[in-house]
């Protein structure tokens, strides 16, 4: 790129400067391409019901169901064979918290080791449908959405909002270059993607999701378009934003099957230990090396200064504790995956309100 | 007639694409060194613009509204970025190895040194003032006087104190960094 001048005093500023120039121009033609293809992708602005419970379902106890990218790709599980033959190399069976430390060293963008079909923004982009009963709900979801008999004081046993999000899927393919490029830029020249990666596969399904807000009697509606309103398209989930829609003893209720993770080209083992190799915390690797039945245990992001733990829910596996600024419970039963979050909830009320999802 | 109007309103974005991309992406690049970071936001960028209701790209305002857009981008991403910096300065007292710009450019291995050297100035930059480093990289991507001004809600004739300003606090903060590193035991 041609330096640009610089009104500076001193010449060796603009060297300076210029050494964080792209070395060259950007392919506008081919960046004016990929525009236009964003701006056909993308849908019109989300209005009425639809944008509103838009946050509903991202929540940051819906990481597991609907951004598990990475997370289930840190969890694929051995392969029994190799290359051309499709896996199915994660199911979800049981849960645990994992502590990750975002603030002090950020995790491996995994999405730019290759190509991800639609990109990571459509998949966050997601939008749920409002429902206007728990029949055509769970007509959407492909089974039977089940509602808590216990609920908090102050809440009726009907939910107030009922969503479904439609299944989807993502399709992932390694790429040799991009991986270099990638982990050379992040300043990890040493790491390797191995050369059989070149090509290989990963389809992830995300499982359709039912959710179910309960808000306190006279909570005022118009209070959620204000908050949705604010929330920015395509964000990452806002657990405050959150906390204000369920403010008081409100309760979000979300209920899925498991996502699976398919591969083609490497066995789940290889991808382990790939994943494994990567610039991660060592904290997070030794969690991840403990979890016994990694092939169908999916880790559940705790934040700093989360209290988030294991629990048992009328005997199926589940982690519990305040995470990101509310309190939550996720649990696997029967291949199902469900979750009940709640900032004002104690967790005896959020465990007692799980126990009782029939 | 609504087609052809589409066409029509289609044509003026390329243009206006074609006419900011290179700049917004050079800016971004600067700001976060990764061509896929830069291109990834510079994209959403013009996405949010193109959104805009009312549209908004093919007026007047389109550009100011995408340099301010831009430069909050940048400023945050700074600002993470600076604190990030800040943290390893306490965590390691590790200098970076240090060398100004120099006829060592012409070294065979002048690529790993100009990765050093890269890393240096973005040290650097990370301990102005995110509003400091922000002036020297627009100003430094092509961005006019009267651009950066609006940009940065500055009155444009104030733009060339401030960047002489910002210079001369580049210009210490990168030379307290080779002085210091003069003691380092990497210190060539």
């Amino acid at each position: 790129m041609e330096p640009i001048p610089m009104l500076a005093s001193d010449p060796a500023i603009a060297r300076a400067l210029d050494l964080l120039a792209p070395s060259a121009g950007p392919d506008v033609d081919g960046a004016l391409g990929r525009q236009l293809a964003l701006q056909a992708r993308s849908a019109a602005p989300p209005s009425g019901w639809t944008g509103r419970l838009a946050l509903l379902s991202r929540p940051a106890v819906a990481l597991p169901l609907a951004a598990g990218l990475v997370a289930a790709l840190l969890v694929a599980t051995p392969a029994r064979g190799w290359a051309a033959s499709v896996l199915t190399i994660f199911r979800v069976q049981d849960v645990t918290p994992i502590t990750v430390d975002r603030v002090s060293q950020p995790l491996p963008n995994l999405s730019k080791l290759g190509d991800m079909s639609p990109p990571p923004g459509d998949v966050r982009r997601m939008q749920p449908t409002q429902v206007t009963s728990l029949a055509a709900a769970s007509s959407q979801v492909g089974f039977t959405v089940q509602t808590p008999s216990q609920l908090p004081a102050g809440l009726g046993p009907q939910p107030s909002v009922i969503a479904t999000t439609n299944p989807s899927t993502v399709n992932f393919t390694f790429r040799a270059a991009k991986a270099k490029a990638y982990l050379e830029s992040t300043g990890h020249p040493n790491v390797t993607m191995p050369a059989k990666f070149d090509g290989a596969t990963l389809t992830l399904h995300i499982p359709a999701v039912a959710s179910l807000a309960y808000l306190p009697a006279g909570a005022n509606l118009s209070d959620l378009t204000a908050t949705a309103s604010s929330a920015k398209a395509g964000g990452k989930p806002d657990a405050s934003a959150i906390n204000r829609l369920l403010d008081g003893s409100g309760v979000l209720v979300m209920e899925a099957k498991s996502p699976e993770l398919d591969a083609t080209g490497v066995s789940a083992g290889e991808l382990r230990d790939f994943l494994l190799s990567l610039d991660i915390p060592d904290s997070l690797k030794t969690q991840l090396r403990s979890i016994g039945d990694w092939r169908n245990t999916l880790p559940v992001p705790a934040e700093p200064g989360s209290n988030l733990h294991k629990v048992s829910v009328n005997g199926a596996s589940g982690v519990a504790g305040r995470n990101g600024g509310t309190q939550m419970v996720l649990w696997v039963k029967n291949g199902m995956v469900f979750a009940a979050a709640g900032p004002k909830l104690d967790e005896a009320a959020l465990l007692s309100l799980a126990s009782s999802v029939n | 007639m609504a087609d052809s109007c589409q066409a029509a309103a289609q044509t003026a974005f390329e243009g206006f694409f074609r006419e900011h991309f290179a700049k917004v992406h050079g800016l971004l690049y600067r700001v976060t060194g990764n061509a896929q970071d830069a291109e990834d936001l510079s994209q959403e960028l013009f996405l949010q613009l193109s959104k805009r209701e009312p549209p908004v790209w093919d007026t007047p305002v389109a550009a100011g509204w995408l340099w301010k857009a831009a430069t909050h981008l940048a400023l945050n991403t700074l600002r993470g970025k600076r604190r990030r910096v800040a943290r390893e300065d306490r965590a390691t007292r590790q200098d970076l190895p240090v060398r100004l710009l120099s006829e060592r450019d012409q070294d065979p291995a002048g690529s790993l040194l100009r990765k050093e050297q890269r890393t240096a100035v973005r040290h650097a930059l990370h301990k102005l003032k995110p509003q400091e480093s922000l002036l020297l990289l627009a100003r430094h991507s092509g961005l006019s006087y009267a651009e950066v001004a609006a940009a940065l809600d500055l009155n444009p004739a104030s733009v060339g104190t401030l960047l002489s300003r910002a210079e001369r606090r580049f210009k210490d903060v990168y030379q307290d960094q080779e002085d210091h590193h003069g003691t380092h035991p990497y210190a060539g």
